[in-house]
């Protein structure tokens, strides 16, 4: 069985039932442990675990400012591990190397309201929303909840695969806030839902953390065929 | 004394390691111990770990490096070592043709790392007028505006990456950074876009920036 590490922060703003969701969305097809980042952060430890789940709080903010943060993960995910980022995790995207870790950065959150997220697709005639119809997207139905809106540049030279947009008046094909790529021999994903217990009860998103985590394990995989631009060479 | 590395391909038909190898070991063998090698196996983060400074001629990324090696020279990378690729080596380009990964890079990791996507189409070897950007930077210490003959090539620059631009060419009506550098985790990185023939790194100045950029790149902290 995988083993997944989720940092579990100190931070009193965090609501332990977050943990508490995640615990139950991810128990049954993984083992979980949760550390404190202070605990895990070395390679050493972390190169014991196939997925780290990254969400927000006060202690992932001070190794972002004093950057403690960088070495460990950066060696971690180069080296095959995978990482999920979940909503305020992305404030890591502050530092440059993380940005280019997870493949995109953020640029803030709104307050909470009703938000429709969908997930892009490859339309029969290949008119692309996403780049591919994405393996973590398999089986995900579009969800409203009251959540955050966040808002981000994906990394200009970041080979990542769009995996979840929310519904936006002036785009028709929504905007951008999930992600995944490869990076090294390892895979990152950002998902930007996340703002209450509530969001992590929604069964389509929960299917979907469970879908990012069997991807960041290695345990499905897109087809290599699905990045051929030009198959017909060679 | 401390040891640096250039990697390369000795068989390229372009860019083949014979034409930095004298240059690169003048400018650096009172300071350094050199080492070039094609044995891209056998570069793992441990191996690396041991020179201060990693210089990188490669140019058939697509045949030759692996994600292993990406990995390894970003382990290296973010706990302190130093990457300085040169001329087509920062290219990162997948020239294998067998297939074209997203965005036609062979790493997009390394392409990350220096901040900037080497743009495939170049003008041919001609006349280039180099001016100094950053004068206070230590890697341009003693070095004033000079001329060289070389490939232009041009890069896209990533708009979030933090880096100094230490010299610029400037060629037909446009002028374009030639040299940069930048910290990335606890390590290093800077690139130079010159480096196209043997006789290039035999010119002192060009002998000047390598130390520079090698002395900037080993000093800790």
């Amino acid at each position: 069985m995988k083993r997944i590490l989720i940092w579990k922060d100190h931070d009193k703003r965090l609501s332990p039932e977050i943990y508490e969701e995640l615990h139950s969305i991810l128990k049954d097809n993984f083992e979980l442990i949760s550390a404190s980042l202070a605990d895990s952060l070395s390679f050493d430890t972390l190169g014991a675990y196939d997925t780290l789940v990254i969400y927000g709080g006060e202690e992932l903010r001070r190794s972002v400012e004093d950057r403690s943060l960088v070495a460990p993960l950066m060696t971690y995910v180069a080296n095959g591990g995978g990482l999920l980022v979940l909503h305020e995790g992305i404030m890591m995207t502050e530092l440059t190397e993380l940005s280019n870790l997870l493949g995109g950065k953020g640029a803030g959150f709104e307050a909470p309201l009703q938000i429709t997220y969908v997930v892009p697709y490859v339309d029969p005639l290949g008119r692309s929303q996403g780049q591919v119809d994405h393996v973590i997207d398999d089986g995900i139905q579009t969800f409203t909840v009251t959540d955050k809106k966040g808002w981000f540049h994906v990394n200009l030279f970041s080979p990542f695969d769009q995996i979840l947009r929310f519904k936006c008046e002036d785009y028709w094909f929504g905007c951008t806030c999930g992600w995944c790529q490869q990076y090294c021999l390892g895979r990152t994903v950002y998902l930007s839902p996340g703002y209450s217990p509530e969001v992590f009860r929604n069964a389509e998103y929960r299917k979907m953390i469970r879908n990012a985590v069997r991807w960041t394990t290695g345990e499905i995989s897109q087809p290599e065929s699905d990045y051929e631009m030009f198959p017909h060479m060679g | 004394m401390q040891k640096v590395l250039v990697f390369g391909d000795y068989g390229d038909m372009f860019h083949p390691l014979t034409t930095p190898h004298d240059g690169v070991q003048e400018a650096l063998e009172r300071k350094y111990k050199v080492l070039f090698t094609s044995e891209y196996a056998k570069l793992t983060a441990q191996e690396l770990s041991q020179f201060c400074a990693v210089l990188c001629y490669a140019d058939r990324w697509g045949d030759s490096v692996s994600p292993e090696l990406t990995a390894a020279i970003v382990s290296y990378v973010v706990n302190g070592g130093f990457f300085f690729p040169i001329h087509f080596g920062g290219a990162f380009m997948d020239t294998s043709r067998r297939q074209i990964p997203k965005n036609g890079m062979a790493t997009n990791e390394l392409a990350m790392l220096i901040g900037a996507r080497f743009m495939p189409a170049h003008a041919p070897y001609s006349p280039l007028t180099l001016t100094v950007e950053a004068p206070d930077h230590p890697i341009a210490k003693g070095i004033s505006d000079f001329e060289v003959l070389d490939e232009p090539f041009v890069y896209d620059m990533d708009p979030f990456a933090e880096r100094d631009v230490i010299l610029r060419y400037h060629f037909a009506k446009g002028s374009y950074p030639a040299l940069w550098a930048g910290s990335y985790g606890n390590g290093k990185y800077a690139y130079l876009c010159l480096g196209h023939t043997e006789k290039l790194f035999r010119q002192k100045i060009i002998q000047q920036i390598l130390l520079n950029a090698v002395d900037w790149g080993c000093e800790k902290g």
